[in-house]
C-alpha cells in the first residue's frame, strides 16, 4: 500500500472527524442519522469508494463518542448512549466542574479505543469464537437483558407514610413508571415497526424521531419550562483528580460494557454503560464518567469495527448496518487499517475536545442557557422535519410525551430502549405478530 | 452483593443442566427463570416486606439536628427493650438537604463505657463523600446502664437514601443489636429455597398438564434450578459480613456472614459477574447440540487474563492503602444496602 493511499485514508478519517465536530451543532443527533446524512450527500458526489466511506464513519464514529460528550455534559442533551451521565453531568456543572467531567469521559473514551487496539489482534478470535456459541441463544440473552433491566430498578421514593401498602407506593413511584415507560415505549416501537406513518422514501431513519423524542427532547424541555441556569463560571482545569488506577478499572469495565452491547444485536450504547455501571459496583463518580466514556466509545466503534472481522461480519449498530449494504467481505488488511485508523482519531479528537471544552466553558456562561436549550430543541425538531417529515414530527411528540415518564418520576431513563427490546424480543421467541395483531398493525 | 451478580450466577446455575442448554437451543426461556430465581430473594426484601415493616421509634431528625435527642432517644427505647424483654425495633431516617446533599450522622454503641453517642457528620453527596467545605457537628452521649451483647462499640452511619433500621433484642441478660432486621430473613433461607423451587416445578407441571404442547422443561428440572439459584444467592451472601436467617422457621436467629468482604466491594462482584458469565458460555460450549470446543483461547481469555488484570489491580489498590486507625467496628449496613439496591444512575 503507498504512501498516499494511506494518506488519502489518514485525511478522509479527518474529514469524518470535521463531520462530527459539524454535529455538535445539532446536539441529542444519533450517529446513526448522521451518517445517513452523510451518505445522502456522498450519493451525489461521483467515484467514492467503499473504503474511503468506511474510514470517514471511522473518523465520525470517533469523533461522534468523543465530542457529543459535550452537549450532555453543558447542556442536558444526550444522545442514548450518553444517558446516565445527565445526572452526574448536572452535578459536576452545579459545582462549576463541567469541565472536569467532560475530560474524564474522554479519557475514558482514549482508554477505551487504546484497549481495541493492543487487543485487535486476539478479538476476531475472540469474537469468531463466541458468535458460534452464543448464536442458538440470542433470545433468550436478550430476555435476561430485559428482565434484569427491570427487575433491579430498585425503588427510590421517600417512604414517610404509614407501613402498608401507602409506604410501598410512595417508596415504588419510580419502579412503576420505569415499567410504565418500558410499556409504552416497546407499543410505540411496536407500531414504528409495524405501519409506521413515516414514508418509505425515509424508512431508514424510522426510529429517529422516536429516540429524539424519548432521549433529548424531555430534557431540553425540562430546562426551558424551568428556567434553568448554568453556574457563570465553568473552572478550566489544568489536571484532573483521578489516579491511574480508577482509569484503568473505569476503562476496562466500560470497554466491556460497550463490546458487550456491540456484540449483542439489540443491546444499545445505553445498556452496555448500565451493565458497565453494575458489574463492576462502582461508588466513585470519577470512576463511573471514565467508565461511561470508555464504553461509548466501544459501543460505537466497536459495532464498526466488528463488521470489518474477517469471517465474522458482525452487522451491529446504524454505522455498520448503514455500511453493510456496500460492503460484502473485509479483508484482514482493512481491519487492521481500520483500528490503525480508530487509534489515530482517538488521539486527534481528544486533543479538539480539550480546545472544545475550554470554548464551551467560556461560551456557556455568556449564553442563556434557556435559549440556549430553545435553539437546540428547534433545531432537533427541524432536522426531524426535514429527514422524516411531519409524521415523524409527530412520533417525536408522542416518544416525547414517554420521555417525559423517567424525567417527572425519576425512573431510569434506559427502560425506554423498550423501544426496541419490546418488539425485537418478542419477535425472537415468535411473539411479536400476536401481539401486532392484537394491537390492530396487522 | 450487586443485583447483576445474584441475577448471572443464577443464569449460570440454570445453564449446568444439559437439558436447560438444549431447550434453549429450541426456543426455550428456561435460563431466566434461573436468572429471576437469583434475583428474587433481593427483590422481595427491597420491594415488598421493607415497606411493611412496622418500627416502634421512627427516629427523624430533621435538619436541626440535635445529636443529645438522638441518643436519649435509641436509649430509652434499647431500655424499653430490657425491661420488657421485647424486641424493639428503631428506623433512623436520614437528612436530605439537596438533590445530592445529606447531613451524615453517626450513632455509636459503646460497650466498655455503656452509653450511646450520637454525632453529627459531615454534609455527603449520595455517593457519601463528604462535600467541601463541610464540618462535622458536635456530639451527644446517653448512659445506657444496660449490658450489650457486643465486644466492641459499634458505629453505624446514617446519611443517604432511607436510612437503616435497627432491632434491640433482649438475649438473656443483653441487648442484642440486630442491624437491618426486615432484610435477608425468610427470603434468605434454605426453606424459602426449597419451597419456591417446589412451588415453580408445581406451576410448571400444572401448565404442562393443561398446555400439553408447550416446549416447557421438565417441571422437575426446572423446580431444582430454582432452588439452586436461590441456595447460591444465599451462599454469595453469607460470605460478606451481614449474613441471613438460614433456618428460617425453625430459628429466627441471622447467621453471621463469612466477612470475606463487603457487598460494596468491587472486586467480588465484578470476579462474580465475570465467572458467571465465563461459566455460562462454557456450559453453552459443552452442551450445545453442536459442541464448540473450549480451547486453549477460551481459558486464556475466560480465566487467566483477567484474573492477571485484576490481581494485578488489587495489588495496586492494596499497596497505596493507608493504615487508618479502628475505633470502633463500623457496621456495614450503609454500604451493604447500598450495594444491593443501588443502581448506577441512583447515585447521579
Amino acid at each position: 500500500m503507498s504512501f498516499l493511499e494511506v494518506f488519502s485514508l489518514l485525511l478522509t478519517t479527518l474529514a469524518g472527524i470535521g463531520i462530527a465536530g459539524i454535529s455538535l451543532l445539532l446536539p441529542g443527533l444519533h450517529v446513526t442519522t448522521v451518517a445517513a446524512l452523510v451518505l445522502a450527500v456522498i450519493a451525489e458526489i461521483p467515484d467514492v469508494s467503499t473504503e474511503m466511506i468506511l474510514f470517514l464513519f471511522i473518523g465520525l464514529a470517533v469523533g461522534y463518542a468523543m465530542f457529543h460528550i459535550l452537549p450532555a455534559i453543558f447542556l442536558t442533551v444526550p444522545d442514548e448512549g450518553a444517558i446516565l451521565v445527565v445526572g452526574p453531568g448536572q452535578k459536576y456543572r452545579s459545582q462549576s466542574r463541567a469541565c472536569e467531567a467532560v475530560i474524564l469521559m474522554g479519557l475514558g473514551g482514549l482508554g477505551g479505543l487504546l484497549v481495541l487496539v493492543v487487543c485487535a489482534l486476539p478479538i476476531p478470535l475472540i469474537f469468531r469464537y463466541l458468535y458460534v456459541t452464543v448464536r442458538p441463544h440470542w433470545h433468550w440473552m436478550i430476555w435476561a437483558i430485559v428482565v434484569w433491566m427491570l427487575l433491579s430498578e430498585w425503588p427510590r421514593g421517600a417512604d414517610r407514610a404509614p407501613a402498608g401498602w401507602g409506604r410501598w407506593w410512595e417508596g415504588n413511584q419510580n419502579v412503576v413508571a420505569g415499567l410504565i415507560s418500558f410499556l409504552f415505549a416497546g407499543i410505540l416501537g411496536f407500531i414504528l415497526l409495524y405501519r409506521s406513518p413515516i414514508s418509505f422514501a425515509a424508512a431508514y431513519q424510522r426510529l429517529f424521531p422516536a429516540f429524539a423524542g424519548l432521549f433529548a427532547v424531555p430534557w431540553l424541555a425540562q430546562n426551558i419550562v424551568t428556567r434553568t441556569t448554568l453556574k457563570p463560571f465553568q473552572y478550566v482545569p489544568k489536571s484532573v483528580d483521578v489516579t491511574p488506577d480508577l482509569i484503568v478499572r473505569g476503562t476496562l469495565a466500560g470497554v466491556l460494557g460497550g463490546l458487550f452491547a456491540a456484540f449483542f444485536p439489540l443491546v444499545t450504547g445505553g445498556i452496555g454503560a448500565l451493565v458497565a455501571g453494575h458489574a463492576t459496583a462502582q461508588r466513585d463518580d470519577r470512576v463511573f464518567l471514565i467508565c461511561q466514556g470508555a464504553s461509548r466509545m466501544a459501543y460505537i466503534v466497536g459495532g464498526l469495527v466488528l463488521l470489518l472481522v474477517p469471517g465474522l461480519h458482525l452487522t451491529r449498530g446504524g454505522l455498520a448496518w448503514l455500511l453493510s449494504t456496500r460492503w460484502a467481505v473485509a479483508l484482514p488488511r482493512t481491519y487492521y487499517l481500520a483500528v490503525g485508523a480508530a487509534a489515530v482519531a482517538g488521539g486527534v479528537t481528544f486533543l479538539l475536545l480539550l480546545v472544545f471544552t475550554y470554548w464551551a466553558s467560556q461560551w456557556i456562561s455568556r449564553l442563556s442557557y434557556r435559549w440556549l436549550s430553545m435553539g437546540a430543541l428547534s433545531g432537533l425538531l427541524i432536522t426531524v422535519v426535514v429527514v422524516t417529515g411531519w409524521a415523524g414530527l409527530w412520533v417525536c411528540v408522542v416518544a416525547s410525551g414517554i420521555g417525559l415518564i423517567p424525567v417527572l418520576w425519576g425512573s431510569r431513563r434506559v427502560n425506554l430502549l423498550g423501544l426496541l427490546l419490546l418488539p425485537i424480543g418478542l419477535d425472537l421467541i415468535g411473539l411479536a405478530d400476536v401481539l401486532a395483531h392484537w394491537l390492530g398493525l396487522m | 452483593m450487586k443485583g447483576i451478580a445474584h441475577f448471572l450466577t443464577g443464569l449460570a446455575v440454570a445453564t449446568c443442566f444439559r437439558e436447560v442448554v438444549q431447550q434453549a437451543c429450541l426456543g426455550s426461556l428456561l435460563p431466566l427463570v434461573g436468572g429471576i430465581a437469583g434475583l428474587l430473594p433481593d427483590t422481595l426484601d427491597f420491594k415488598l416486606l421493607r415497606y411493611f415493616e412496622r418500627y416502634d421509634l421512627e427516629i427523624d431528625p430533621g435538619t436541626d439536628l440535635d445529636p443529645l435527642r438522638i441518643a436519649e432517644q435509641l436509649a430509652e427505647i434499647m431500655r424499653d427493650a430490657s425491661v420488657t424483654g421485647r424486641r424493639r425495633k428503631v428506623l433512623l431516617r436520614t437528612v436530605r438537604l439537596g438533590a445530592d446533599a445529606w447531613r451524615q450522622y453517626r450513632v455509636r454503641f459503646d460497650p466498655v463505657v455503656d452509653e450511646v453517642q450520637v454525632c453529627i457528620g459531615p454534609t455527603v453527596s449520595t455517593a457519601q463523600i463528604p462535600l467541601p467545605g463541610s464540618v462535622a457537628g458536635g456530639c451527644g452521649s446517653v448512659p445506657l446502664g444496660l449490658l450489650l451483647a457486643v465486644e466492641s462499640p459499634v458505629e453505624v452511619i446514617v446519611d443517604v437514601f432511607n436510612g437503616p433500621s435497627l432491632a434491640f433484642v433482649p438475649e438473656r441478660e443483653r441487648i442484642a443489636l440486630h442491624f437491618l432486621d426486615w432484610h435477608r430473613r425468610w427470603t434468605h433461607s434454605f426453606a424459602f429455597a426449597v419451597l419456591l423451587g417446589m412451588a415453580v416445578g408445581g406451576a410448571f407441571w400444572l401448565v404442562k398438564r393443561l398446555e400439553s404442547g408447550m416446549p416447557l422443561a421438565s417441571p422437575m428440572l426446572s423446580g431444582l434450578v430454582v432452588t439452586l439459584a436461590v441456595l447460591v444467592h444465599i451462599l454469595f451472601d453469607q460470605m460478606g459480613h451481614m449474613g441471613s436467617n438460614l433456618f428460617y422457621p425453625f430459628s429466627r436467629r441471622r447467621i453471621l456472614g463469612l466477612r470475606w468482604f463487603h457487598s460494596s466491594d468491587a472486586f467480588p462482584n465484578f470476579a462474580a459477574v465475570w465467572g458467571s458469565a465465563w461459566l455460562i458460555l462454557f456450559n453453552l460450549a459443552r452442551f450445545s447440540n453442536s459442541p464448540q470446543p473450549a480451547g486453549w483461547l477460551f481459558w486464556c481469555v475466560g480465566a487467566g487474563l483477567p484474573l492477571a488484570v485484576a490481581g494485578a489491580l488489587a495489588l495496586w489498590t492494596y499497596r497505596r492503602r493507608r493504615p487508618e486507625q479502628v475505633t470502633a467496628t463500623e457496621v456495614p449496613l450503609q454500604q451493604d444496602l447500598l450495594a444491593e439496591m443501588e443502581d448506577s444512575e441512583g447515585l447521579s
